[in-house]
């Protein structure tokens, strides 16, 4: 291999790598902070009234937590309180505006909401944030495929 | 021992000839049974006249159909307490619907739509009936075209969302914010709750006192709504799952169904979800000993040995559930 080539590999390797260290980071690899986690487990057992107690104190001890507000949304979703859930996503959203789970979550809400439309943007942004694919973006492109045809 | 009912506003219902009041025959209020001023409108989708309007149309248009052949009101007709009177209703390609229509009263303060209650909104429930290919079978994109394509149409999308092009995200709000407007209106049993006594007769108030009593139909039936809201496994015979049928449902909830409301009831025959039962009466007869007895039955299903005299009181309180008279004027379809 010629200098050249090994500078243009090189180059590449660090493309891939920056590409995923990003994809990582919107994927959400944030510090887990023990609250975050209290909230997590909450919400993986249905508790939702807790998981948004501890997902709100998660956030009061580090705003800038995208996952919390993320899980935050969901939970609030689940919890009925869509106006709430509109605005965590948007927390998480402009902390981290490519941040996969919160993209996901939003385009599942707007379906919820009928909003097909709006739906399909969001998962044009997920389509940009994750340029290789990812799990978020065929889920979300399933469930629009879904709401479109009236699976309900 | 009979005891006294005093049924003054605020004061605790006591049940006629019927044992002390245990956690199977919740004490009950008058005043639990008081009906809200109006109907709530979410933040995400805030009322409007213009919305409801455009809704309403679009509610009683058959271009919502792939064939342009049936509306919404094919199903949810507002004469039969909004629904269709049949057990089970048919699509647009005349096959029979898996389960019996729903009624549209009292949406507004709903939580989860439909018999199993899959979805969490209404915007999000009224699109699927028009997509779904078994019902009224509607390419939601090809909707806004034609709707676009029709002149008639574009003052009642300006005026409802003024400067946006009709889209299936405004025909998802006008749906709903029309919907949250059915509502039964009230009637007698509302004007006894309020404090007139002669509102309603003495059979009725013996079946109310049932109702709440030894029946124990507000375990569910409840509020002013008559429902919880909630599901339940009422020993109704078949294999439809319910909402256990969900994925990762509890498997308590199989064969589970959401509580319908009672407002207007007489005029919603058949009933249960699957149209199975074709009467009052016998709908009485069903929760009195004729349940399936099942693992997942609920456990507020049990033998109520109920006298004849109880079930035409019963039958007879639910019958003055039925809302006064009010006119819904049938809207013009653009042209």
């Amino acid at each position: 291999m010629n200098l050249g080539k090994a500078i243009i590999a090189g180059f590449f390797v660090w493309t891939l790598s920056a590409a995923g260290a990003q994809a990582m980071s919107s994927a959400g690899t944030g510090p887990m902070i023990p609250e975050f986690k209290e909230g997590m487990a909450a919400s993986e057992g249905k508790d939702f009234a807790t998981a948004e107690a501890r997902l709100k104190a998660a956030v009061e001890k580090l705003p800038t937590h995208v996952e919390s507000w993320s899980l935050l949304g969901y939970v609030s979703r689940q919890l009925g309180k869509i106006d709430d859930a509109f605005k965590y996503y948007d927390k998480a959203l402009s902390i981290d505006k490519e941040f996969r789970p919160a993209l996901n979550y939003l385009g599942h809400l707007y379906l919820e909401l009928g909003q097909i439309d709006k739906a399909r943007a969001t998962l044009g942004r997920l389509d940009d944030a994750c340029f290789f694919g990812c799990p978020e973006y065929d889920d979300l492109k399933a469930a629009v495929a879904a709401g479109k045809s009236g699976k309900y | 021992m009979i005891r006294a009912l005093a049924f003054s506003l605020g004061v605790l219902v006591a049940v006629a000839g019927a044992p002390a009041p245990t956690a199977a025959e919740p004490t009950v209020t008058r005043e639990a049974f008081r009906r809200p001023d109006a109907a709530p409108h979410p933040g995400y989708n805030p009322y409007s006249p213009a919305k409801a309007r455009l809704g309403k149309v679009l509610f009683f248009d058959p271009r919502l159909s792939g064939s342009n052949t049936i509306s919404c009101a094919h199903c949810h007709n507002p004469e039969l307490g909004w629904e269709d009177g049949l057990a089970r209703s048919f699509g647009e390609a005349g096959e029979a619907l898996a389960r019996h229509t729903p009624t549209l009263l009292n949406l507004a303060w709903g939580r989860r739509f439909g018999w199993d209650g899959r979805i969490a909104t209404l915007e999000g429930f009224v699109l699927g009936p028009i997509a779904n290919a078994h019902e009224m079978n509607q390419d939601l994109d090809a909707l806004v075209g034609e709707l676009r394509a029709v002149a008639g149409y574009r003052p009642l999308f300006d005026a409802a969302f003024p400067g946006e092009p009709p889209s299936i995200d405004q025909i998802s709000l006008a749906l709903a914010a029309f919907e949250r407007t059915v509502t039964d209106g009230g009637g007698p049993f509302d004007r006894w709750v309020g404090g007139d006594e002669t509102a309603i007769g003495a059979a009725e108030k013996a079946g109310f006192r049932l109702l709440v009593g030894k029946a124990g139909c507000v375990q569910c039936h409840k509020g002013w709504n008559f429902s919880d809201g909630e599901f339940h496994d009422i020993g109704v015979a078949g294999a439809d799952p319910g909402r256990g049928g969900l994925d990762g449902a509890d498997p308590k909830l199989r064969h589970a169904f959401k509580t319908p409301t009672l407002r207007d009831i007489s005029k919603r025959a058949p009933y249960m979800h699957d149209g199975s039962l074709d009467s009052l009466e016998a709908v009485v007869d069903h929760y009195d000993k004729k349940f399936v007895r099942r693992p997942t039955l609920a456990a507020e299903i049990r033998p109520l040995s109920l006298s004849a005299q109880e079930k035409l009181n019963l039958i007879a309180f639910l019958r003055i559930l039925t809302a006064d008279e009010k006119s819904l004027s049938l809207p013009l379809i653009p042209q």
